[in-house]
């Protein structure tokens, strides 16, 4: 008698087992579907890529501003432009172009003209972005392939 | 016509004591019978040690706290009436969401008054969890058996944190935009932290279904899991034994007597001291010592002190909220953010970690010390167990010289937050700069 009143016996425990291991499988399986419910499966976002116009370049030398695009193409010489992107590689704000390069104003992450960072928290360069020419005058530029800084692309 | 009026007061008088079942004269068992037959007073024992009233015991922050977590509630619930978590854009060009905000503040009737006093009470209600944690530590008040109740005290005081972190995304102005862009930014940056952003945001970026996201966790699911932990909260703080208080409270100055007023015994049991066992505990003998002696009864002394306190609270929310308006930037711009860019005063020592190392001042420390403070007491047992030195808890007590090296520390850890968080909003300019104070530029901040 002094076993009983000490742990379970095996009827009451196999019962207590099965009826916890039951309710353990049901939170676990909800759990999965309610996470596979609450995951996102379509994007609003916005487009990676977008269009440029090569009338719409700027002079050589000189650069022009996407903001809706959070990109700067530049213009090197003739033939080649560089499409560089302007989302902080440290935590996503947008950059602002100054006189010394681009200045990010959520962390303070400084980058030189050519994006290389130079102060601040940021980890990495700002990307040079692919830039594509594509039939009808215009350039394809993809915001979502990042490439080492003074990546030109020939526009002949 | 006597006979008339005597037939209505009885009937009056029989729904009367239908709801109210108690008198209210000075007897013991009256006194009893308020405390445990009215829903709202029911969760606080019938007798409370006499420290529990003295000011410097708690200094009220938790109760102030509570009242502030009731005045969101309640604001909170009125705003929900004008507001659409919508970022679809309206006839005048502006998200959905962002011209409720303007709505709120130039048509609604109230509807300013409402807003600002949600945000300030916001504000408070950080600014208090972090007090009454304060206040918990350096009284030694998380041991003696409260060690879970600590736990659970940081569960709240982080879903305070993440309460308000999702309410400020519901404006949908540049602050809300922003802050939520880094904040999931930082998530990133945690092992597992993009399946995390991606359940947060529920897509790529944030975007609308980000403000759908953040609505529903800030008017449903968040307050009701606080709802409950605070329930657990209080129920622990009767469970372990009321307030913390030392073992030996004899010595100390006490309200006296006097100034409660004579409790007449009304008791089956005459004898002079008998209405003061008040429960009866498994053992070999009762619970009678010199303690009965400093018990009270928390009607009316305690009761009357809450509600004054609840009275304070809500005059100086309504102050506040009448002269300072709640802040409101521009409307949400994808495009470029606000410079600088600059969280609530809360997030700002945040913030400005992160400007030094993302991964390193977003996960790494904030992490370490949100874990760290809310095993502390088990941190505090496991030296205890585990090496030579014993050192002695005296809870209840403020400042005890047995902690001065844990109080020290934890000290420490609030001026390096505030040092932070005062760099953050003074010494922060364009483009993340340090400044002085004076050279500040509108923008940003709050």
């Amino acid at each position: 008698m002094s076993d009983d009143k000490k742990k379970m016996n095996r009827r009451e425990a196999m019962t207590a087992g099965s009826a916890f291991a039951l309710i353990g499988l049901a939170a676990a399986g909800t759990g999965g579907a309610l996470f596979k419910y609450m995951f996102p499966v379509v994007s609003y976002g916005a487009p990676a890529k977008f269009l440029v116009p090569v009338d719409d370049l700027p002079e050589i030398g000189d650069e022009i501003f996407f903001s809706e695009m959070k990109t700067v193409i530049r213009r090197q010489s003739e033939t080649e432009i560089a499409a560089i992107s302007l989302v902080c590689t440290h935590l996503g704000c947008t950059v602002n172009r100054v006189e010394t390069g681009f200045l990010c104003p959520c962390h303070g992450s400084q980058y030189d003209a050519d994006g290389v960072v130079v102060g601040g928290p940021a980890p990495a360069a700002l990307p040079w972005l692919e830039v594509k020419k594509i039939p009808g005058g215009q350039l394809e530029v993809d915001t979502g392939v990042t490439l080492p800084e003074n990546t030109y692309f020939s526009i002949v | 016509m006597n006979e008339l009026i005597e037939s209505a007061k009885g009937y009056g008088n029989k729904i009367f004591t239908s709801i109210v079942k108690h008198g209210f004269d000075n007897t013991g068992l009256t006194k009893s019978k308020i405390m445990f037959s009215n829903v709202l007073l029911h969760i606080q024992p019938v007798k409370i040690h006499k420290r529990t009233v003295k000011f410097k015991t708690t200094l009220g922050l938790g109760l102030i706290t509570t009242y502030m977590f009731v005045a969101l509630a309640v604001t909170g619930v009125v705003l929900m009436f004008h507001y659409v978590p919508s970022t679809a854009l309206g006839p005048d060009g502006l998200p959905d969401a962002y011209s409720r905000m303007l709505n709120l503040r130039s048509n609604v009737f109230w509807g300013d008054f409402m807003r600002n006093m949600h945000r300030w009470a916001a504000h408070g209600m950080v600014a208090f969890v972090a007090l009454h944690m304060l206040r918990v530590y350096l009284t030694g008040a998380h041991r003696g058996g409260r060690e879970f109740n600590w736990v659970i005290g940081c569960i709240l005081g982080l879903l305070t944190v993440f309460l308000s972190y999702t309410g400020y995304l519901l404006p949908w102005d540049q602050l809300a935009f922003w802050g939520v862009k880094v904040g999931t930014e930082i998530a990133r940056l945690a092992p597992g932290g993009a399946i995390i952003r991606g359940i947060l945001l529920g897509d790529g970026d944030v975007g609308g279904e980000a403000l759908i996201r953040f609505y529903v966790l800030h008017v449903a699911v968040l307050p009701a899991i606080m709802g409950g932990l605070i329930a657990w909260h209080f129920w622990r703080i009767r469970k372990d034994g009321g307030l913390a208080r030392p073992a030996d409270t004899s010595g100390e100055k006490q309200i006296p007597d006097a100034d409660f007023g004579e409790v007449r015994n009304n008791s089956v049991f005459k004898s002079s001291r008998s209405y003061k066992l008040v429960e009866l505990v498994k053992g070999n003998e009762p619970k009678v010592n010199e303690e009965v002696d400093q018990m009270m009864f928390a009607w009316p002394k305690l009761i009357i002190r809450e509600l004054l306190v609840f009275v304070g609270v809500m005059v100086l929310l309504s102050f506040v909220s009448v002269f300072f308006d709640a802040p409101l930037e521009g409307p949400a711009d994808p495009t470029y953010p606000t410079n600088p860019a600059k969280a609530p005063w809360y997030f700002l020592g945040l913030q400005e970690l992160t400007s030094y190392d993302g991964f390193i001042g977003g996960i790494v420390i904030p992490g370490l010390l949100a874990g760290g403070v809310m095993v502390l007491p088990y941190i505090e047992m496991f030296f205890e167990s585990f090496s030579k030195t014993y050192r002695k808890n005296i809870p209840g007590v403020w400042f005890a010289k047995e902690r001065a090296l844990e109080n020290a520390l934890f000290i420490g850890m609030y001026i390096f937050m505030l040092a932070l968080i005062i760099i953050g909003v003074y010494f922060r300019g364009e483009n993340w700069a340090i400044i002085y104070p004076w050279e500040q530029v509108a923008g940003g901040g709050h």
